[in-house]
């Protein structure tokens, strides 16, 4: 082969390398982008009591799953036969994270739509039909910022989104507050009221997706994992122990 | 060269096997949690999970780095990834002990109802041992140590679908649905939601266990079929 067939052949397979990287930044978009519109779709499920689409997005929860699965052997393929340095391989691993979470998101959502099934036929108060139309709002919100931080590289929306977060915690409480209410008060059975603090659980769950979604793209971007905070801390517990023999409070130092 | 790289994969598959015995022990300090509402268990899980974090760190970047400077193929490139998907759902269970471990303040509430409090300890029982069965049959790399009882685990753990209306003919599930309903007075949604917080977090741990067996089994027969298991 000649210096230049060779040269155009490392040509071609860089252009391929890159085509099927942007191929796979679809993907993941596209898998975020129904993972997103999971939420309002799971919301009305429990709010208007629509069996026919609680079933319909439990079975579209497989098809996500698969092509989350997808998503994740491409990238091991494409890790193997390409070998990617620095920024290439943090985006590629970035994906394969971005694919777990965006799975268990749209999980979390199944579980919205299984527990309206369970709870088909109950009463919400309009306070707490309130909460859980904000607390959808907010989670939707926040898988479509996450996923803008990816499609951006922006670093800095993506250390937001624990504080944007916020928001969403404060909507749980809020929650789990009209639910005792409503149950004190006999408005709500016990098998309703459980599914309901579960419910907000739920929400406030696809927020901490979202922001795990942010830490990952800060990973890609920086180079620092969230993790290594627990790493960080075990190392530190491990050199106090071999250098005083104590071993600190676990409690203390833990999340 | 190769024969370099093969030391590498059996150093992956030992440094797994530390990684599963780590997340055993997770997974019965919960056990304890849920029976005795132990705070030492709970606060030595809380500790443990910062060294299940950091080996689930190291392991993986050590997985990627194999992936991207060995271009592994065929049963080579099955077995990191497969040691990637099992170094998930090992973390995974760690943090389901995690989340056990959360509601050590509020297990009297649970134990104050004796019936619903012994079906979550039977349930967190059951679910330990299918762990063990499994961790075992992948230390030895073989599916013997599963045994015949490895569908029954399955169903038994399919507890919380059953639980909560859907079919499933478990006697233990029933119990479990039963007694939340049954709760009464001031406490009963906070007892039911920590209740339904336990085994549900029990339920995913057996779903993570099940994943695990599932690729073990790929691994051993090389048939992708088994791989299907990981969606269901």
């Amino acid at each position: 082969m000649s210096e230049s067939d060779a040269s155009t052949r490392g040509t071609e397979h860089r252009i391929t390398y890159h085509r099927e990287l942007d191929t796979l930044n679809a993907e993941i978009l596209r898998l975020g982008a129904l993972v997103a519109e999971m939420v309002p779709r799971g919301t009305t499920v429990l709010l208007k009591g629509d069996l026919a689409e609680a079933q319909a997005l439990v079975d579209d929860d497989d098809e996500l799953d698969r092509l989350s699965l997808e998503i994740e052997e491409r990238v091991y393929l494409i890790m193997a036969r390409q070998a990617p340095l620095a920024s290439e391989l943090r985006r590629l691993i970035t994906i394969l994270k971005l694919a777990g979470e965006l799975e268990r998101s749209a999980d979390l959502m199944v579980n919205v739509s299984k527990a309206a099934r369970r709870m088909y036929g109950a009463e919400l108060t309009p306070k707490i039909r309130g909460v859980i139309g904000a607390m959808a709002s907010e989670a939707q919100k926040l898988v479509r910022l996450a996923l803008e931080a990816f499609a951006d590289s922006d670093e800095s929306l993506a250390g937001a989104l624990g504080d944007i977060d916020d928001q969403l915690d404060q909507l749980n409480r809020e929650m789990i507050e009209a639910v005792f209410e409503a149950h004190s008060q006999g408005l709500l059975d016990i098998a309703a009221a459980v599914q309901l603090a579960l419910i907000a659980r739920y929400y406030e769950r696809i927020g901490d997706h979202a922001v795990n979604i942010g830490q990952r793209v800060t990973y890609m971007v920086t180079g620092w994992l969230p993790e290594h905070t627990g790493a960080l801390r075990a190392n530190a517990r491990r050199h106090q122990l071999d250098t005083t023999g104590q071993q600190p409070d676990a409690a203390e130092s833990s999340p | 060269m190769r024969g370099a790289f093969a030391e590498e994969l059996e150093q992956l598959r030992i440094q797994v096997e530390l990684m599963a015995l780590r997340v055993d022990e997770s997974v019965a300090r919960a056990v304890r949690v849920v029976e005795f509402g132990d705070q030492v268990a709970a606060a030595d899980l809380l500790a443990s999970d910062d060294e299940i974090d950091d080996m689930h760190i190291s392991l993986l970047e050590r997985c990627y780095e194999l992936l991207v400077r060995e271009g592994p193929v065929a049963s080579d490139f099955r077995l990191v990834v497969s040691v990637i998907r099992a170094l998930d759902s090992l973390e995974r269970i760690g943090d389901l002990c995690l989340r056990i471990a959360k509601t050590a303040d509020e297990q009297p509430l649970i134990a104050a109802n004796s019936e619903l409090h012994r079906v979550a300890v039977e349930f967190s029982y059951v679910v330990l041992a299918a762990f063990r069965r499994m961790r075992t049959a992948w230390a030895e790399g073989s599916l013997d140590p599963l045994g015949p009882e490895t569908s029954v685990d399955r169903r038994s753990t399919d507890a919380l679908p059953a639980v909560l209306g859907d079919a499933g003919p478990e006697e233990l599930a029933r119990a479990l649905a039963a007694r939340i309903m049954e709760l009464s007075g001031p406490d009963a949604v906070r007892a039911g939601v920590n209740a339904f917080v336990v085994c549900r977090s029990l339920d995913r741990i057996a779903d993570h266990t099940h994943v695990l067996v599932a690729r073990l089994k790929y691994l051993v027969t090389g048939d992708p079929s088994h791989l299907a298991d990981e969606v269901a």
